[in-house]
């Protein structure tokens, strides 16, 4: 980026929505230690589970026979490099635009039929978002991800870092809202002192400063502002702050200097290619893997909202450049090994989403409008891997009631929900998942 | 305090230097351009601020402070004493203990509206060795600034003026 670039979009940008008030509380509130990460996936607009999560065979699902089933897998319809049927990854059947997360199906699990009950972009994102329905287009509760960056130890310079994703913290430490970051390279300037503009203060100004700050840390005051437990968290955070300046934390996010070549050459960033689903995805990735972050938040589509002819094109190349660059993210945490041991993978438990899917059935311009099912890919630690959970009806894509022990289909079981799938996320990652007051999926649970 | 209260009150405290950098389109107020990165509220979705001091606010007030500082005691070494704010003596390159410390008061009372009585040097003890230590290493000639632009910094970094 340029700096430029920076002051626009920082601006343009949406914060983080920090809601709750009664901070004393929330910084007494307990955290775990728990080496766990955690990255939650958005696809924006609403995506198309035929042709990627949840396919139908178009031998059987024809367009003659769309009347009786209510599903046009609509194969035919995309362009050429798309096969025309489903794609067998092994443990389930995939759509033409699953891309490269076909060849890892065996890393990851499905969750199928679940049920959105809105058709609105922001109830559906805001719903997935904070595993709670909101009340009209208003979130209610914490985002999921600030849930469990809160329950965690604030062990990283930015424990919730969020990419084009909304958060929200309503009773959580203030540690734990999303640091929001409008693109890819401006999370470099936030860790350079003055964002790596020149300061004009002396060395010896600053050796004179450190000696003061460590005397005034040890010795804090015994009354007034400087006193309160307030104060001690500042001081922390004021350490500590330098400490991310004076290291070098953000050349691991230059993505165009040597150190990150490797980084490059997994996600293919070329030339221009940073503020892309893949430059997003190492982005996530590069966050947990040099110990930035715990929780990253992050969009790997946009623009999916496609109801007319743009679909066939539009959406099938932009899901799939947000499918591979989550096949890349998953294995390049998979070949990233933890500082305790194991892989990245193992150590980070990921959920995919959109806020609905599409309908199963083409209209007369040629797109999808929105469905109320939906379906999300969960993987990572905690999670069982090759797992297809739920599924939607072959009439009309409807989400059938589930078992949740079996995960299978069972008229005696529950219809799923957001907040089942964002429950597991959060037991698998070692969290406490009771403030959304609903069950696991035992299923899903390794 | 908000990001809101922090970006009014600086300019206050300095005579009305605030925290810019050119990006490229002009002087750029970079508590208004960063307001969404420290969590300010944008009133649409966001009504309520959080204040608890996180590490990337303790970071980017570190960084004004940097930048403002050292303009605040440029500016105000070639002002008259009347229309100074930083250092309140005649001789502003004075390295004088009495000049030092009765400075020192005044800018207690400027950043943190707190009187500091003339028999107590406690309070302003920490201060005073700061002071000295940037003041007595400073290369020839810029002994007073380096020295006001270290008490600057620590002031307005203090938990007493972030979180009053």
């Amino acid at each position: 980026m340029n700096r430029r670039d920076f002051l626009v979009r920082a601006g343009l940008t949406a914060g983080a929505f920090t809601l709750g008030s009664g901070m004393m509380s929330r910084v007494a509130q307990a955290a775990v230690d728990n080496d766990h990460h955690f990255i939650f996936v958005y696809f924006e607009g609403g995506w198309d589970s035929l042709i990627g999560l949840d396919p139908r065979d178009p031998r059987i699902f024809t367009d003659a026979e769309a009347t009786a089933t209510g599903i046009q897998p609509g194969y035919d319809r995309l362009p050429g490099q798309y096969s025309r049927q489903q794609i067998d990854a092994g443990p389930f059947m995939l759509g033409p635009c699953i891309g490269e997360l076909a060849p890892i199906a065996d890393r990851f699990s499905v969750v199928r039929g679940i049920n959105m009950a809105t058709l609105t972009h922001e109830v559906g994102r805001r719903y997935f978002i904070t595993g709670r329905p909101p009340t009209g287009l208003t979130a209610r509760g914490n985002s999921v991800a600030t849930l469990a960056a809160g329950q965690m130890v604030a062990d990283r310079p930015v424990p919730h870092l969020s990419h084009l994703v909304e958060s929200y913290n309503v009773d959580q430490p203030a540690y734990a809202a999303a640091m929001p970051v409008a693109a890819v390279d401006h999370i470099q300037y936030i860790l350079q002192e003055n964002l790596g503009l020149p300061t004009n203060v002396a060395p010896n100004v600053r050796g004179a400063l450190g000696a003061y700050w460590q005397k005034t840390r040890d010795c804090a005051p015994q009354r007034g502002a400087g006193a309160s437990k307030l104060a001690d968290i500042y001081r922390d955070n004021r350490a500590r702050a330098r400490d991310v300046i004076n290291g070098t934390l953000y050349r691991q996010f230059q993505f165009n200097s040597p150190e990150t070549a490797a980084v490059r050459a997994h996600y293919g960033l070329g030339q221009g290619q940073l503020e892309t689903a893949y430059g997003r995805a190492a982005l996530a990735a590069q966050a947990l893997k040099v110990g930035l972050s715990r929780v990253v938040s992050v969009t790997l589509a946009n623009a999916l909202d496609t109801h007319d002819q743009t679909w066939a094109n539009d959406h099938s190349s932009r899901l799939e450049a947000g499918f591979n660059a989550l096949a890349r993210l998953i294995t390049d945490l998979e070949q990233s090994e933890a500082p305790s041991g194991g892989s990245m993978l193992s150590k980070t438990t990921i959920v995919a989403y959109s806020e609905f899917q599409r309908t199963p059935r083409i209209n007369e311009r040629n797109g999808r409008d929105h469905h109320l099912g939906n379906c999300a890919l969960v993987a990572g630690g905690g999670i069982k891997p090759g797992v297809v959970v739920g599924a939607s009806s072959d009439r009309s894509m409807g989400p059938e009631l589930v078992n949740l022990q079996t995960g299978q289909p069972d008229e005696g079981g529950i219809s799923l929900s957001p907040e089942h799938v964002l429950t597991t996320v959060l037991q698998a990652g070692g969290c406490d998942p009771a403030s959304l007051r609903s069950a696991p999926i035992p299923a899903l649970l390794a | 305090m908000t990001i809101a209260q922090l970006a009014r009150s600086i300019p206050v405290v300095t005579e009305g230097i605030r925290w810019t950098e050119d990006l490229g389109g002009g002087p750029a107020d970079m508590l208004q351009v960063l307001a969404p990165t420290l969590g300010a509220p944008d009133y649409l979705r966001v009504t309520e601020e959080n204040l608890e001091p996180t590490l990337i606010i303790a970071k980017f007030v570190q960084d004004a402070s940097f930048r403002i500082c050292g303009q605040w005691a440029e500016r105000d070494r070639g002002q008259a004493v009347a229309d100074r704010s930083l250092v309140q003596h005649a001789d502003w390159e004075s390295l004088d203990e009495a000049d030092v410390k009765a400075n020192l008061r005044a800018l207690h009372l400027r950043f943190y509206a707190q009187a500091v009585a003339e028999d107590d040097d406690a309070s302003i003890a920490d201060l005073f060795t700061l002071f000295t230590d940037a003041s007595t290493t400073a290369v020839a000639g810029e002994a007073a600034r380096d020295g006001w632009t270290a008490i600057c910094i620590a002031m307005m970094t203090d938990p007493e003026f972030i979180l009053y």
